[in-house]
């Protein structure tokens, strides 16, 4: 359940980087986690976001959970329709579950996240 | 009990459109039993115990000299002069060292007796439970009335069988000696699978439960707060001049309270949470108690106490979400109308 072509961030995001745009989610291990999703409150499409800062907020039915961007940028799209669809974040995060795509504003910080070998030994340390 | 079996969500909707049975053992069952146990209950809990029928069952609250509450329980009538209290599992040990203690200095001719290790409960909750019940019992269970009991046997394991629980739906709850728990349980649970019968947790329970507004001990009720600033005035029985606490409950029922119980809905959708500030136009004006997004409203609701000038139907308020102030306004509870079967 770690895909080889995305990187990780250590508070169990993802991203996938196609050219200069990082789309972000969580990972299925966070999604296993943090239990049934209910609410997904959305950055602004325009903001500005700093990597490990908080992009977003993600309610299940037993807590809140931030969701941290994993790349500096601006948001660019937001997936409007986890507000009709939370439960796509718990069926399919690396798909239909995505969040944001982040124009980034600098590229060099997709190389300090994890690869998926690196994530999954991650997972191993911290369970 | 776990959080969850198969996930919360699930096991909500399987207790609001089929059943779901919860182990809810870690509750703790007391029995008070004498010539003197009605005078008794009636001078430890608020309630009229008297006016209790055998084989019938009554929520009540606990107070302490302050008029807060201790616990809130549900008392059973099983006999004229013997009754079952069913307490909060996080009440457990003060409730019963504490009644203990009013037994001695009572003096009154009762039994306090701790039956929490050798009877189990088991909460068998949703519209179909009715139907689970009549195969397990192979007799009509109809009759029974809210809060009615009934002493019976399923699968040759005798028990207490009560309607009451704590989701809002038709419900049964079981009492049955603790060795045979498990039988009843498996019993339960391969009668109940035609009809939609699913094991459900803790989770599950506090969802359905906040649906109905009804009151979480250690957080929308502490030994802070008082039944009536909880909104529970009518379980206190004012003709008895004699139970712990009713001093203070009296000056509060003609003075008022400075701040009161409500149930708020959210006019944006997000979700409140136990400790969020609540805020009028202006100024913080209290705090959320209990708070979820009810998964059949689709909403966001939640209890908390604000001050009395904004305890009413219809008052606006905005609950500080993490710095935000989204609207919100003050209901009557419940927040979900069960239809009617």
């Amino acid at each position: 359940m770690i895909p080889d072509d995305l990187r990780y961030h250590k508070e169990h995001e993802w991203v996938r980087i196609d050219g200069q745009q990082a789309t972000v989610g969580i990972s299925h291990f966070a999604q296993e986690a943090l239990g049934d999703v209910v609410f997904v409150d959305l950055p602004k499409v325009e903001s500005q976001v700093s990597a490990n800062q908080e992009l977003g907020e993600v309610e299940s039915t037993k807590a809140t959970s931030s969701i941290y961007a994993p790349v500096s940028g601006t948001v660019l799209k937001v997936n409007a329709d986890l507000e009709d669809h939370p439960e796509h974040l718990n069926k399919d995060p690396y798909g239909q579950g995505w969040i944001a795509v982040i124009e980034l504003s600098n590229p060099a910080e997709v190389e300090a996240l994890m690869d998926a070998a690196q994530y999954q030994e991650f997972l191993n340390a911290e369970t | 009990m776990p959080i969850h079996y198969t996930g919360i969500l699930d096991e909500y909707q399987t207790v609001r459109q089929q059943a779901g049975l919860f182990d809810v053992s870690h509750m703790g069952r007391i029995m008070i039993e004498g010539e003197d146990a009605i005078p008794f209950l009636q001078q430890v809990s608020a309630s009229k115990v008297a006016a209790i029928e055998v084989l019938a069952s009554q929520y009540a609250m606990l107070c302490n000299p302050q008029g807060g509450i201790k616990d809130d329980v549900f008392i059973y009538r099983l006999a004229p002069k013997k009754f079952l209290l069913c307490v909060n599992a996080s009440n457990h040990e003060k409730i019963l060292d504490w009644l203990q203690e009013q037994q001695a200095q009572l003096i009154h001719t009762v039994e306090v007796i701790d039956r929490s290790q050798d009877i189990a409960q088991l909460a068998l909750q949703g519209p179909a439970s009715i139907a689970i019940l009549r195969n397990t019992l192979g007799t009509t269970i109809d009759h029974l009335p809210p809060r009615g009991c009934l002493e019976c046997t399923i699968s040759s394991i005798s028990l207490l069988l009560t309607r009451t629980g704590y989701t809002g739906e038709l419900g049964y709850e079981l009492y049955v000696p603790a060795d045979r728990a498990l039988d009843l349980w498996s019993a339960l649970i391969v009668t109940g699978k035609p009809y939609g019968l699913k094991p459900a947790g803790l989770g599950a329970r506090d969802l359905l439960r906040l649906d109905m507004g009804y009151l979480l001990y250690g957080n929308d009720i502490t030994e802070d707060t008082t039944p009536i600033e909880a909104g529970a005035a009518w379980l206190v029985d004012w003709q008895n001049n004699d139970f712990i606490g009713q001093p203070v409950l009296t000056k509060q029922r003609e003075e008022g309270t400075t701040r009161c119980l409500v149930a708020f809905e959210l006019l944006q959708k997000s979700v409140p949470r136990h400790g969020m500030p609540i805020f009028d136009e202006h100024k913080e004006i209290g705090q959320v108690t209990s708070g979820n997004l009810s998964p059949i409203l689709q909403k966001g609701i939640g209890l908390g106490y604000v001050l009395s000038a904004h305890a009413h139907i219809g008052a606006p308020l905005f609950i500080d979400i993490r710095g935000r102030r989204v609207p919100a306004i003050v209901v009557k509870p419940p927040f979900y109308k069960r239809r009617k079967s």
